[in-house]
């Protein structure tokens, strides 16, 4: 395909394709613009990344919006947005697509180059000199870290389902590779070398960057460019989290709420597929009142409304929106719900416990292998996955409630302290709350992946346990990820275990289920982890008495 | 077969894997990034063993992390791509003017060969380096050399040689006494030479080749292009930590590594880190006096070992330096001070002062007595008849100043004298320099390895206390290394040890503690959680002294002996700095 500069007159838009954005060293980077057809100035809609402009989006027949022959991954629709008086400048990044140079995905370089374009496209005799940005997943992920920089033409952002710490939301949940990263990286990279981009670009990477990722297993500050920088972040923002993305676009998108200091910003946290809700007319209609207020002027009462909208969970994907006024919700009552592993018959795998309302008096431990063995056996270094036959359902210990006596709200950040200990040098834990009905099935949601998912998810390595006094809440701890504390085969440490944030109502008679495990869980699909040699043996979980382990639940009272 | 590779990138002229013929026969690899087109430049030279191919980012990953922390603005300037570890970056120079040369030293990276580091060998290859650089077409015969601690150290050796082409040098933490800053404190053996053998040059031995690091601009391995055995490899390295270990006593290893300072005329800019401790400082305080140059300044600063280097105030500084000496600009670099240095304050806190020499004609020269009964220290004393015993394994007994109701600055040379008994026929005596604030709570300073350390740092091993008079002054010890002195046990000897220069103004309220010790100095027993860091940083960074075959417990482990008397009164000696 072409590289040549081209201008076409289209029914609902003026398109000129592989315009030179220049960089502050002198690289040029390839965009297409679409503007509205009649002259002005307009505010512009940037994004900036490695999916290539010139890939079409074949888009599936379940979306709101009907495809057209315009239509680019997890970016604005050129039909709707123009005739509605905004421009669209799609670029590709540095090394990806039409633009020539390599590709560090999310590098601070990165970022630099999306500051030049924003600033490039203020000054564009079509433009109203300001900028905003929209866009899902990578086109959300790297808004946070321009901003970081601050350009002054940048007016407003809308970060739609996107990650905002390459370490804690991205790679290393709790300090555990999420392998969606290096999967992602085959997806959707490999056509810088085997696509059609591969003709233009021919030499399109910076460094080896799965090695970057994987040798960087700390957070060491050398992804420094890709962790939003919240006191930096004081653009007006409306954060778009999903409950569904436990293990990529949740947790960046809360953060961004209650840690910026940003006077103006918004936070919605919605259900379902990561692209279609973008391109509803419900979706639409919040990211254009608030870029019509930001960059047209247009004072439609977005910015008077309550900050928060939330879809309320119910399981089986019925929601019911709700606004609130701040998050954490003020109302919650930060409740401990504790675990109880005291055998009650037989002790043989699956371990169940119980969840009460207080401290066991009475000390226990329950012990439980870590490895998994699949089909083809297992071998310590593998992740159960790789090695045939998937995970084991019932690895790990699994908490049940009593069932509801009334309808019962968990919305909000929430965590686990637990006292553990382990035949080895490290453990790994993976925590999933579940949802049961009165009649023993499990209630899972659709994820935003396409596959079921439960309640919420939480990750730590052991050997990660170090808080960040700072920065860590009860409800949210916050782990500093700097250096290793290994453990001594049967020392019992106290660990939290941050969970992301959730909202869900188990109606009366229904069940909550918390299972503690040594591999992913259930719902995991898409998310999964890898595990590395030490973690293998036996780990154990102590609870009651001095060895108080328990849950932190944000629940919401009745109105 | 090795071939050059030329081409075009990022703005600049590059030839990969340039060849260096040495008289004898060995040919060296060099990378040259020059600006485009056919005029002459002045080139910046390095010469060293960590991989000219191996990148910053990557090769040294804890330590990039804390440079992007300590110095955002790099990541502004340049792509960083082609940033090699304590070297400057062709990106940022080359468009001003320079053309930036690296050697894979000897047996290192890309360069065949016998690796033995700091060797007369490599002096002599360097000097051949420089004179080839010199004459090429490309070059307007003026060479530089600017870079941070081993490509500091050697710039001290190869200057006494008198390349015709050296033009000037900027030795950026370098130190210049092998015996007596890098292998040997006080004669105590320090365990960082081989541990950093091992872990920063053997990993990048020439012959590692396909089980390496890859260039990931050219693709190439940073060690090859040949793969050898373990066993040629091995064969191909000297024992450097070995030899060390091996020769207690100053001898021709230990001098053939240390240059005749007197042979230097260069024009030099020498770039001390108060935090250095157990490496570089005291070589670029020393190498600065007594260097034969002319033209020489000495510039101080704090924070980590490659901080400055890149900050704007480190490189601007090199920039004015290189600008006047190579390219003959007008840089006001004359107007510079010959001595500036950035006076220090607990919190991080430096205040850039301009002197004209060093140490400080205006110090006040203050002993402070230790005194045994109130466990103190003052400019006066009195005689008590007393003895204070510590376990080496402890953390010894310490000294304190009086608390004043106003700053005092400390900046200069330190000196402590002490009567010292063993059980044994010998003691090691470590010293710390610690600062206290008003709550008693030990204030620490990032410094260059480790971002824990004390105010200063000393070590003394009794039987090397032998002195060398004629260069001994009283604020700065100078040990010959070269005799035996046993101790008589339970036998109070005289010990005078140096504690390398410092700079600290000590805040009213605060007092500064002398810690006496028979082990290394500890901040408070934790690591400080540098994420990927290469070494436990307890205080010191990489340089213990815990070689048991050096340091065996029977002799300097058990109980050693401080005393006072009439005739012994010991002290410390501190610089005191008058407010003008």
């Amino acid at each position: 395909m072409s590289t040549q500069y081209s201008k076409e007159n289209h029914p609902h838009f003026i398109l000129e394709k592989n315009v030179d954005i220049p960089m502050r060293d002198n690289a040029l980077l390839k965009a297409d613009i679409f503007r509205p057809t009649k002259d002005g100035k307009y505010p512009a809609i940037l994004n900036l990344g490695p999916y290539q402009k010139d890939k079409l989006w074949a888009t599936p027949p379940t979306l709101e919006e009907k495809g057209n022959p315009f239509m680019n991954w997890e970016t604005v629709n050129p039909e709707i947005w123009m005739p509605e008086g905004y421009v669209s400048v799609r670029v590709d990044g540095r090394g990806s697509g039409k633009s020539q140079g390599q590709f560090d995905p999310w590098s601070y370089g990165e970022a630099v180059d999306f500051y030049d374009a924003i600033e490039w496209a203020a000054k564009q005799p079509w433009c109203n000199g300001n900028v905003g940005l929209l866009g899902i997943s990578y086109y959300a992920i790297n808004q946070w870290f321009v901003a970081n920089l601050q350009p002054p033409s940048l007016k407003a952002i809308i970060p739609w389902e996107g990650f905002a710490d390459i370490y804690r939301d991205g790679l290393y949940h709790g300090g555990i590779l999420n392998v969606f990263m290096t999967n992602w990286f085959t997806a959707h990279l490999l056509h810088h070398n085997l696509g059609r981009a591969s003709e233009t670009v021919t030499n399109p990477w910076e460094r080896n960057i799965l090695s970057f990722w994987l040798s960087n297993n700390l957070d060491s500050g050398a992804f420094k460019g890709a962790q939003a920088d919240w006191s930096k972040i004081t653009v007006p923002f409306y954060s778009v989290g999903n409950w569904t993305g436990m293990g990529l676009h949740l947790r960046g998108n809360t953060e961004a709420y209650m840690m910026s200091p940003a006077k103006h910003k918004k936070l919605r946290m919605q259900n379902g597929s990561h692209v279609h809700p973008f391109y509803t007319a419900e979706g639409r209609k919040d990211q254009m009142r608030f870029l019509d207020y930001w960059l047209k002027g247009i004072d439609n009462g977005i910015m008077t409304e309550p900050p928060v909208k939330l879809a309320v969970r119910y399981g089986n994907d019925e929601i019911v929106w709700r606004h609130e006024n701040e998050w954490p919700l003020a109302r919650t009552q930060w409740t401990k719900w504790h675990i109880d592993v005291a055998p009650t018959e037989q002790q043989t795998a699956p371990y169940n416990g119980k969840i009460s309302t207080s401290n066991p008096s009475k000390e226990s431990a329950c012990t439980y292998a870590a490895t998994g063995f699949g089909s083809m056996g297992s071998t310590s270094a593998a992740s159960a996955q790789v090695m045939g036959g998937g995970i084991k359902p019932d690895m790990g210990v699994a908490f049940y409630t009593e069932p509801m006596t009334e309808d019962v709200e968990i919305t909000g950040p929430l965590s686990a302290t637990l006292w553990v200990s382990s035949s080895s040098e490290d453990m790994d834990i993976f925590i999933t709350m579940r949802h049961y009905d009165e009649n023993g099935n499990e209630v899972m949601d659709t994820g935003q992946q396409g596959a079921p998912v439960p309640v919420a998810k939480g990750w730590l390595r052991v050997s990660h346990r170090e808080l960040d006094e700072k920065k860590s809440l009860p409800y949210r701890p916050y782990h500093l990820h700097q250096r290793r504390l290994r453990l001594t085969p049967g020392e019992i440490v106290q660990v939290q275990v941050e969970i992301w944030p959730t909202s869900m109502v188990f109606r009366k008679g229904h069940k909550m289920r918390v299972d503690i495990q040594p591999r992913d869980g259930v719902g995991s699909a898409g998310y999964m982890h890898y595990h590395a040699d030490y973690n293998t043996g036996t780990n154990t979980i102590h609870t009651g008495g001095q060895y108080e382990s328990y849950l932190l639940l944000p629940i919401i009272p009745k109105a | 077969m090795n071939q050059m590779k030329s081409e075009v990138r990022d703005g600049m002229q590059i030839d990969w894997d340039a060849p260096i013929k040495m008289k004898d026969g060995v040919v060296l690899r060099a990378d040259v990034f020059r600006p485009q087109g056919s005029g002459k430049y002045p080139v910046i030279m390095t010469y060293g063993p960590y991989a000219k191919g191996l990148d910053f980012r990557e090769g040294y990953k804890s330590q990039w992390a804390r440079v992007v922390k300590a110095v955002p603005e790099i990541l502004e300037t340049s792509s960083n791509k082609y940033q090699n570890w304590e070297l400057v970056d062709p990106e940022v120079w080359v468009p001003d003017g320079y053309i930036c040369i690296r050697v894979d030293s000897r047996g290192a990276g890309r360069s065949p060969g016998i690796i033995d580091c700091w060797s007369p060998l490599e002096t002599e290859d360097f000097h051949e380096c420089i004179e080839w650089a010199g004459t090429q077409p490309w070059s307007n015969g003026k060479v530089g050399i600017n870079g941070i601690s081993y490509y500091a150290m050697n710039q001290w050796t190869v200057a006494a040689t008198q390349p015709k082409h050296l033009a000037a040098l900027c030795i950026w933490e370098g130190s210049s006494d092998f015996y007596r800053e890098l292998c040997r404190h006080g004669g105590i053996l320090c365990d960082f030479l081989g541990d950093w053998y091992r872990r920063q040059v053997v990993s990048v031995q020439n012959g590692v080749g396909d089980r390496g690091a890859i260039n990931h601009i050219t693709g190439d391995t940073v060690a090859g292009p040949l793969t050898l055995s373990d066993e040629e490899l091995h064969k191909n390295r000297a024992n450097l930590d070995g030899e060390a270990q091996n020769r207690e006593w100053m001898d021709e290893f230990y001098r053939s590594r240390t240059p005749d300072f007197s042979k230097i005329t260069v024009p030099l800019l020498s770039a001390a880190n108060w935090g250095g401790q157990g490496l570089h400082t005291r070589g670029n305080f020393e190498g600065y006096l007594k260097a034969g140059s002319e033209q020489k300044w000495l510039e101080v600063h704090g924070d980590t070992h490659f901080t400055h280097f890149y900050s704007k105030y480190g490189s601007a500084l090199q920039r004015k330096f290189f600008a006047h000496f190579l390219k003959g600009e007008d840089s006001g670099w004359l107007d510079q001070p010959k001595v500036s240095i950035n006076i220090r304050s607990p919190g991080e806190q430096f205040k850039l002062r301009a002197e004209n020499e060093w140490p400080l004609a205006r110090t006040h020269w203050t002993p402070y007595y230790l005194n045994p009964s109130a466990m103190d220290m003052a400019p006066t004393t009195s005689a008590v008849e007393a003895k204070i015993e510590y376990e080496t394994q402890s953390d010894g007994i310490t000294f304190y100043t009086q608390v004043k109701n106003v700053d005092v600055e400390i900046t200069g040379p330190v000196a402590a004298k002490v009567w010292v008994s063993s059980e044994t026929a010998d003691a090691d005596v470590f010293l710390a320099l610690r600062l206290y604030d008003a709550d008693n709570k030990e204030v620490v300073f990032i410094g260059s390895n480790d971002p824990r350390t004390p105010v200063g740092l000393g070590w003394l091993r009794a039987s090397h206390r032998k002195l060398d008079l004629t260069q001994t002054k009283p604020y700065r010890p100078w040990h010959t290394h070269d005799e035996d002195q046993p101790l008589h046990p339970n036998t109070p000897t005289e010990l005078d040890i140096e504690i390398w220069p410092t700079s600290i103004v000590i805040p009213k309220g605060y007092r500064l503690g002398l810690n006496v010790r028979g082990k290394d100095y500890e901040f408070d027993g934790t690591d400080a959680g540098v994420a990927h860091a290469p070494y436990q940083m307890k205080g010191v960074g990489p340089f213990w002294h815990r070689n048991p075959a050096d340091r065996p417990m029977a002799i300097f482990g058990g109980k050693n002996t401080l005393h006072f008397s009439e005739k012994m009164r010991p002290y410390l000696l501190l610089p005191v700095i008058p407010v003008n």
